[in-house]
Parts: structure tokens; C-alpha cells; sequence
């Protein structure tokens, strides 16, 4: 043992390259600052914490776009190999960064209209971006724990900020305990993939020649796919969600839809499909399922429902049964494809998100279908915003939700195997179906006429930049997605 | 020396007792308790695998564990907390709001 440590510290070599960790140190530097910033403001200053934030957010942004283009074929590993950073992991990061940037704008009024204290709030959307940051880049199963949690444990807080409403601490409480919950079998997990192979690196793990026990092996397998299932809300692991993205404050919600399910995705593909190759056959079995049930489930659930927050909270379960497929596919193809959806739904989703808070922050309103009567007349802009979205989300060209699909379906397709064909007719009559419950907004907030005298929306600044980048994406991914092949050359592997 | 399959045997005990908590445990500090009783069985697991192999990272990843579950334990307290005000109850059944 005393050898053993000895040649570990004469083999360490850190190999921090700071130039490419620079997005991590940004939002991490910012979220500690924020932190730190936030007693001494008093009254108007206070916006000084969501400048910085989003200030910095972008920054991040930047000096991704020059990591990328200043060294396309990246492939780095440091922190004696527990970070890996290459184009995979900066793309995911982008995408993670797009959804907190997005959060940040709707954010600033919402909070004030629901007397929410801010400093704190900024602090941790960067801390939890910080944690997905690790967990897409993590080259050691620790290093994906850890990251995990910090994305966990600041969206258990999050998600109950609303203090004094029952509805935000129920959601807390549900989520801190599934999350928890899950995070137990994921180390459980985890332990018993080190003591199957001895090792803890995802790109070691699969070269570990001599697998000590293949059954320690499956049964960590099993245990991580439970723990990870119910971070992206696989069925059957998915009973949190519903209760969760209802109870939460909306800006939060939108938040936890977009990121945190991508980093956990994130997760997915590092874990099943660079670490457990050669469990690939019995994976991809387990996979299927879930995916089918996943989409399924989701989908029929969301057709029964009257409030539009919990509505999108099923459609977020179905979505994530969607980029299984790309899981199931198992090819470099599909993992591109899998991000390129993800960027897609961030977008989209968080889009139809906007235009609820819009609606919710009205006196008296709330995220029923009800409340969207009349929308359409009054706003008829906003009405075509939304009804882009919702089309997005149900996958009709020209949109962002429609190319995410077809590059999924396509990768799934290209593999030639006869389940996964299968897989995707069943993703497409899903797709199909979910056009109902979709539309049904779109139905509510032109045809249907309002109770009341429609109550004016309050048109933000904020939110308007949300709309317009969220717009912009939707459009701009769905139809020209030749400006995004940067994207379609990486992969993962 | 006691081989390596009896202390995976009592931490996989002890990760079952945990998640039947969970499930059957109707007081929210109770299932909590379990929680930690999971993530410990994780440890004894990697404690003993790290013994096995005589590989010193395996007994580091147990400090992790143990730091991220005091944080873990720390935010949980606080939202039990933050419930027990609004509701005077740490009974799970009386959090039912919205359906589960």
C-alpha cells in the first residue's frame, strides 16, 4: 500500500491548461462573486448581480466559440485525467450556457413580480452551470458524482426559493429526496463498476483488460442507469417530475427542463457509451425500453392535463424519450445528433416557457389553459411566437424540434437494425400524437374568448431578449442547420 | 482475513435496508436517515474493493463521498426546515398538494 501511493504521486502530473478551462473558471469565479457581492447591495444596485451574471455567462460563451475555433481537433485531459475536454464537451457546454443565459433574462422581473429575493438565485443558476459544466466534461466517474451533486444540490434550493409557497416546498422536498434518492444508487453504482475493473476513469474503464467480475460489472451497469434514469426522467423513473416542474417557480422550472436534463444526458453518453462498451448488447436492450416507455407514458399523460406547466413538464419526460433513441443507436452519428436535439429543446422549450411567464405575471393569473384565452387577439404577435414553439416542440418543419428529430430518426435509421426502425415509428406516432395537447394552446389562445377582460402582459426587456434569442434559435436550427455543421462533424468517441 | 464477498454481501444488506426506508418510511427525517444509509453502503463497498485491489484512490473517493453527503445533509436539513414552518408536519403524507 505505502508503494502504491508513492508511485501514484511520482505518476501525478496535473496538466492544467488554463486557456481551455477558462469557461469553467468564469461562471465558477462569477458565482463566487455574486455571492459574495450580494449583501453589500442595497435597493436598485441589486441589478448589478443579474448584469454580471449574464455578462459573465456570455463571456463564457466567447471563450468557448475561441477554444473551438483555435483548436478545432481538441482533445485534452487534465487534472491527472479526471477532466477531459474536447469539441464534445465544449458543445455541451454551450448548450448548457444557452439555457442558463436564456434563464437569466426571463428571470429578473419574474422574480420581482413574485417578491422572490435575487441575489442568491443568480449565485446559484451559475453554481448549478458549473456543475453541469463538470459533469460534460468529467473523465472519472468521481468527477461526474461530484459534478452531479453540485448541479443537484443548487437545484434542490432553487426549485423551493418561493419559501413561503406550500406548492415550491413540496416541489423541494420531492425533488431533494428522489435526487438523493437517485445519487444513492448512482455511487452505489459506481462503486461497483471500480470494483469490477479497479479503475474509476470512463476512458480506463473500457480498456481495463482484465474485468475482475462481470457480474459486479452488470450490477453497477444497472445501479448508475437507475441513478441517471431519474435525473433525465426516464420512465419508470420519472414520478418526480411532474410535482417538481409544477411546484417550482416558473423561471426555475424553464431552467430545469433545459440545462440539468442536457447535463444528465450529458452523463448518459459518457457513462453507457464510452465507459460500459463492452457492455453494448445488454445495454442497448435496457435502453430500448426505457425509450419506448419513456416517450410513451410521457406523451398520454400530457394529453390529460389542464395546466400548461405540468402540461410541458410530461412533454419534457416525452423529449427525453426521444434522445434515448439517439442512446440506443449507439454510433458517433447518433451522439451528435443527441446533442444537436438537446440544443434544440433547450431552445424551444424554454421559449414556450417565456411566453408562460409572460402570462403568469399578470394579478391574478395563473399557468392554466384558461388563462391563455384571448392571448392570441390581443397579442397576435406573441400568439404566432408561441404557435412557433409549440410547433417546434411537436416537430413540424421548418422548425428547431423538426431537424432535432430528423437527425435522431435518421442516425437511428442508419443503423439498419430492425428494433430500432421499430423504436422510430413508434417515436414518430408518438410525435403524432403529442401535436394534440400542443396545439390545444394554440387553439385556446385564438379561438377561445376570454372570461374577463384580457389583463395586459408586461413587456420586459429581459423577456424580450429571451424571446428574440430563443426565436431566432428556433428558426435558425430548424432551417438553416448547414451554419451549425461544425456540430454535425463532432462526435462523441 | 474475511473475504471480500462478505462485506459486499452486509454493504449490499445495508443499501437494501437503506431503499426500503425510503420506500416504506413515512417521516421525512426517517427516509433522509436511509439516504445516508445508501450512500454508506457505497462506501463499504468501495472500502473494500480499494482493500482488494490495494489501490489508495479508492479510499480517497470515500472522503468525496462522505464531503458531498455533509452537503447533501446540510441543504436537506435546511428545506426540512423551511417545510416545518409552513406546515408544522415532517409526515410525507401531508405534503400532497399537487398529486404525486
Amino acid at each position: 500500500m505505502q508503494e502504491s501511493v508513492k508511485t501514484i504521486l511520482e505518476n501525478f502530473s496535473l496538466n492544467i491548461d488554463l486557456v481551455t478551462l477558462m469557461p469553467e473558471i468564469i461562471i465558477c469565479g462569477m458565482a463566487l462573486l455574486t455571492m459574495i457581492l450580494e449583501p453589500f447591495l442595497k435597493g436598485d444596485s441589486r441589478k448589478v448581480v443579474m448584469h454580471l451574471t449574464w455578462l459573465s455567462i456570455v463571456a463564457a460563451l466567447i471563450s468557448i466559440y475561441s477554444i473551438w475555433t483555435s483548436q478545432p481537433n481538441l482533445q485534452s485531459l487534465q487534472f491527472a485525467d479526471a477532466y477531459r475536454i474536447d469539441s464534445y464537451s465544449l458543445l455541451f457546454k454551450a448548450v448548457f450556457l444557452i439555457g442558463s443565459l436564456l434563464t437569466v433574462f426571463i428571470s429578473s422581473n419574474f422574480l420581482k413580480f413574485k417578491n422572490v429575493p435575487d441575489g442568491e438565485f443568480y449565485s446559484l443558476i451559475l453554481f448549478a452551470t458549473f456543475g453541469m459544466m463538470n459533469m460534460a466534461s468529467a473523465g472519472d466517474l468521481i468527477v461526474l458524482f461530484i459534478g452531479l451533486e453540485i448541479m443537484s444540490l443548487c437545484l434542490y434550493v432553487l426549485a423551493g426559493i418561493l419559501r413561503r409557497s406550500v406548492y415550491a416546498n413540496e416541489a423541494s422536498l420531492k425533488y431533494f429526496l428522489m435526487g438523493a434518492f437517485a445519487s444513492g444508487f448512482l455511487m452505489f453504482g459506481i462503486a461497483f463498476i471500480y470494483g469490477a475493473t479497479g479503475t474509476t476513469s470512463i476512458v480506463d474503464v473500457i480498456q481495463s483488460s482484465e474485468i475482475l467480475s462481470n457480474t459486479y460489472l452488470i450490477i453497477g451497469a444497472a445501479m448508475v442507469m437507475i441513478g441517471l434514469g431519474f435525473k433525465v426522467g426516464a420512465v419508470p423513473f420519472h414520478m418526480w417530475i411532474p410535482d417538481v416542474y409544477t411546484g417550482s417557480i416558473t423561471n426555475v422550472t424553464a431552467f430545469m427542463s433545459a440545462g440539468p436534463k442536457a447535463a444528465a444526458f450529458a452523463a448518459f453518453f459518457q457513462v453507457f457509451i464510452v465507459a460500459l462498451r463492452p457492455l453494448q448488447s445488454e445495454i442497448e436492450v435496457v435502453l430500448w425500453i426505457l425509450s419506448a416507455l419513456t416517450m410513451t407514458l410521457g406523451n398520454i399523460l400530457a394529453i390529460t392535463q389542464n395546466d400548461v406547466k405540468r402540461m410541458l413538464a410530461y412533454s419534457s419526460i416525452s423529449h427525453a424519450g426521444y434522445v434515448l433513441i439517439a442512446l440506443v443507436a449507439f454510433t458517433p452519428a447518433a451522439t451528435t445528433a443527441g446533442l444537436y436535439y438537446l440544443l434544440c429543446y433547450t431552445v424551444m422549450n424554454i421559449g414556450a416557457f417565456t411566453v408562460l411567464i409572460m402570462v403568469e405575471a399578470r394579478e391574478n393569473s395563473d399557468t392554466n389553459f384558461s388563462s391563455f384565452a384571448g392571448m392570441g387577439r390581443r397579442y397576435p404577435f406573441l400568439g404566432i411566437l408561441l404557435t412557433i414553439f409549440m410547433i417546434s416542440l411537436a416537430g413540424f418543419p421548418p422548425t428547431a424540434g423538426f431537424m432535432g428529430k430528423f437527425l435522431v430518426f435518421k442516425s437511428a435509421i442508419d443503423t439498419g437494425s430492425t428494433s430500432l426502425i421499430v423504436l422510430v415509428v413508434l417515436a414518430v406516432v408518438n410525435s403524432l400524437v403529442s401535436v394534440y395537447y400542443y396545439l390545444r394552446v394554440v387553439v385556446v389562445m385564438f379561438m377561445v374568448e376570454p372570461e374577463l377582460e384580457y389583463r395586459p402582459i408586461n413587456f420586459a426587456t429581459g423577456i424580450i431578449a429571451a424571446l428574440v434569442i430563443s426565436m431566432g434559435g428556433t428558426l435558425l436550427l430548424g432551417i438553416y442547420p448547414q451554419i451549425f455543421a461544425f456540430f454535425l462533424n463532432t462526435a462523441l468517441i | 482475513m474475511v473475504p471480500l464477498e462478505y462485506y459486499l454481501i452486509l454493504s449490499g444488506i445495508i443499501f437494501t435496508i437503506g431503499v426500503s426506508g425510503v420506500v416504506i418510511s413515512r417521516n421525512i427525517i426517517i427516509v433522509f436517515m436511509s439516504i445516508e444509509l445508501m450512500l454508506n453502503a457505497a462506501n463499504l463497498a468501495l472500502i473494500s474493493f480499494a482493500r482488494q485491489f490495494a489501490d489508495p484512490s479508492g479510499h480517497v473517493f470515500v472522503f468525496i463521498v462522505m464531503a458531498v453527503a455533509a452537503a447533501e445533509a446540510a441543504v436537506g436539513l435546511a428545506i426540512i426546515i423551511a417545510l416545518f414552518r409552513n406546515k408544522d408536519s415532517i409526515n410525507l403524507d401531508d405534503f400532497n398538494v399537487m398529486k404525486w
